[in-house]
């Protein structure tokens, strides 16, 4: 009785091995069939971006963008305009002043 | 008690067990010899299949075990899009040059020109293409066997002949290389033939390194186009041939922008002259004139032949034997110190200094710069810098050398040299590779007193008269300009000038060196009819320091103290000034 049963599950165990490989196997060729496809999909992709990039940079080309400002009449930054923080004037806060207001 | 005997049985109703000897005993002789000649098939046939057993089973332990060869994955093919040739990018990662695919579309005329509805097929292609149907039906009624209808046709047009459906057109995928900046950098790149191989500029110097990656420069687009966009609005200003700008870190060498006028559009380089195709900033060489005096002083400091406080006689033109007496223009007429030389740019005093300096010194300091060599750089058009046979190097020679005539170098060997004259005296060779110098040393070419000297007295020099509000007075802006009569084939050009002027900033702690060059300016109006370079190089090199000073981050310089010889040479001059 000991060994049949020790027989029968191994053979359980070899027919269940063998099931499980041969699904295993073709599940990792799905898997790779997808993966190829979307690794195709990817070069796909960057090559698009590598295209967009190329877009990207003859429409930001400095002197596009330059007309474009002259039209917006926006003007470079100064160097008088750069300032250092404590420079800059101190404001009061709107929100403390009410508070102040109400508690007199 | 009667313990039963379990064992396996044999036949039918063999329930009953037997002993094992008296098996056969009840069978009789015929069943007894077919069974023998049963058992005897059946091991037959067990052996062989045991044998091809053991078969299967010997190939496949050589075949999975003797001779294993790993699996090739479908699976592992790239995911980066590869190019043939990659781009050249900006410091900033931008793209200055790139390959899009695109396709070559060539047509067997031998198939269509037998054809009833040529015309249509001509006028058809013609359309989708943008081109004249002439040109199409001449190509594809050709006698030839293969001709191009057009190279380098893009996605939209790919797609509007693969509808036409012709099969005798065939479209090969090529890569074509393109310039998105247009004019902007054209001589710095350079450019490809047809086949996508570099033929000048960064794309033949870099042509192996871009087959495997990109190629990031020094340059940064954005201070390009500033320097470049100041540079066009001053030749239509001061009605010049052309002019150029290089801008560079002086710490490092590394380049930040080359622009040399008249340029081209790289994606049509054969449309514009060869004068236009001529990058000036690293394939012309030119006398830069008083920029020189620059050399002459420091020196004349560095060995010690002169101090800050000497003082030279200015006051008459200087006669040297067998030689045009050397004037200054629009001189002071009186004594000068070594700042004042500068401030007033004095032929006369700077050629006392060089004959008190010895040209033999000359010799080896201007070697010290490079002045004799061409620059080590990548870049395929670099010019050899010409001057006098040191052996006829004399007197003479020397005090012409002293003020920048009879030494001609390109626009990059000067700002490299002043780089060096500002940055502490360290000597770095220009890049325009970003990072280019990281692995190269430096060369000590002054020692760090007489630079911090050239600092104030190249301070001194744009701020002596420099407006207060001026947008660049924040930034302690040193230079020196500097005008020559310019060469054209060997030969000086009357009433023509080179005017440049080459400025640092900001000169308390050097970050940048700026150089602005023009070709034959004219005398304007808004110049009140002057053409020198204090009039039109300076303005330009001025404005643009102003320009891309808040863009570099630099910060104003608060307060700069000046020695007592700088304050003193500017209270002399004012003084000089006012009496006049």
């Amino acid at each position: 009785m000991k060994q049949s049963s020790v027989n029968l599950f191994c053979i359980s165990m070899a027919i269940l091995s063998g099931v499980g490989m041969f699904l295993l196997k073709y599940h990792v060729l799905d898997q790779e069939k997808e993966l190829v496809k979307l690794k195709r999909q990817i070069v796909s992709d960057n090559r698009e971006l590598h295209l967009l990039r190329a877009d990207w940079a003859f429409l930001t080309d400095p002197q596009h963008l330059r007309k474009m400002i002259q039209e917006s009449d926006l003007k470079p930054l100064l160097g008088k305009q750069i300032v250092k923080p404590d420079e800059i004037e101190e404001r009061s806060n709107p929100l403390l002043k009410e508070k102040e207001e109400t508690d007199v | 008690m009667f313990k039963k005997k379990r064992d396996s049985f044999y036949f039918p109703c063999q329930e009953i067990p037997l002993k094992k000897m008296d098996k056969w005993r009840y069978l009789d002789m015929t069943t007894r010899h077919q069974l023998k000649i049963a058992s005897g098939r059946m091991g037959f046939v067990a052996f062989w299949f045991l044998l091809l057993y053991v078969v299967i089973i010997g190939r496949l332990f050589y075949l999975t075990v003797m001779n294993y060869e790993p699996r090739t994955f479908q699976s592992e093919v790239q995911t980066h899009y590869a190019l043939n040739r990659h781009n050249i990018l900006d410091r900033n990662g931008i793209i200055l040059a790139t390959s899009l695919p695109m396709w070559d579309l060539s047509v067997n005329p031998a198939l269509v020109r037998d054809r009833t509805d040529v015309d249509e097929i001509a006028e058809k292609i013609a359309k989708a293409l943008g081109m004249n149907t002439a040109t199409v039906y001449e190509k594809i009624t050709s006698l030839s066997g293969f001709e191009y209808i057009k190279r380098g046709i893009i996605p939209a047009e790919y797609d509007a002949i693969n509808w036409l459906g012709y099969y005798f057109l065939t479209a090969h995928p090529i890569e074509k290389r393109v310039y998105p900046q247009g004019p902007l950098i054209s001589h710095l790149l350079g450019g490809v033939d047809i086949d996508n191989i570099g033929i000048s500029g960064i794309e033949k110097a870099y042509d192996t390194e871009l087959m495997d990656k990109d190629v990031q420069l020094s340059i940064d687009i954005s201070i390009q186009e500033i320097a470049r966009s100041a540079l066009l609005q001053g030749i239509e200003k001061f009605k010049a041939k052309g002019g150029l700008a290089l801008i560079m870190d002086v710490n490092n060498g590394e380049v930040l922008a080359s622009v040399s006028l008249p340029d081209y559009d790289p994606n049509v380089p054969l449309k514009e002259s060869e004068k236009a195709r001529f990058n000036q900033a690293t394939l012309g060489t030119y006398e830069f004139g008083s920029v020189f005096k620059l050399f002459n002083t420091a020196l004349g400091l560095e060995t010690k032949t002169i101090t800050v406080n000497d003082v030279f006689d200015a006051s008459k033109p200087l006669k040297l034997k067998g030689a045009k007496a050397i004037e200054d223009y629009r001189g002071q007429n009186r004594p000068l110190t070594v700042p004042e030389i500068l401030i007033h740019s004095s032929n006369i005093g700077s050629a006392q200094i060089g004959l008190k300096i010895g040209w033999e010194n000359q010799k080896e300091f201007f070697g010290r710069f490079g002045f004799y060599e061409k620059l080590p750089i990548a870049l395929p058009e670099r010019a050899q810098p010409q001057y006098i046979k040191k052996e006829k190097w004399n007197e003479v020679e020397s005090s012409r050398l002293s003020y920048g005539y009879g030494i001609s170098v390109t626009p990059l060997h000067l700002i490299a040299g002043v780089a060096s004259l500002a940055n502490g005296g360290l000597y770095h060779t220009p890049t325009f590779i970003k990072g280019g110098n990281k692995d190269k040393s430096e060369m000590r070419v002054i020692s760090e007193d007489t630079s911090q000297k050239m600092r104030h007295m190249m301070w001194a020099v744009v701020n002596y008269e420099l407006a207060k509000n001026s947008p660049v007075a924040m930034y302690a802006v040193g230079g020196k300009t500097g005008s020559r009569q310019a060469l054209e084939k060997g030969h000086y050009v009357e009433g023509s000038l080179r005017t440049s002027f080459v400025g640092v900033f900001p000169m308390n702690d050097p970050k940048y060196i700026v150089l602005v060059s023009y070709d034959d300016p004219q005398k304007v109006k808004e110049t009140h009819m002057f053409n020198t370079a204090g009039w039109n190089a300076k303005a330009t090199g001025l404005q643009i320091i102003g320009d891309i000073a808040p863009y570099l981050g630099v910060a104003p310089v608060e307060d700069w103290k000046q020695p007592a010889y700088i304050e003193r040479a500017i209270e002399r001059s004012v003084a000089a000034k006012k009496r006049r």
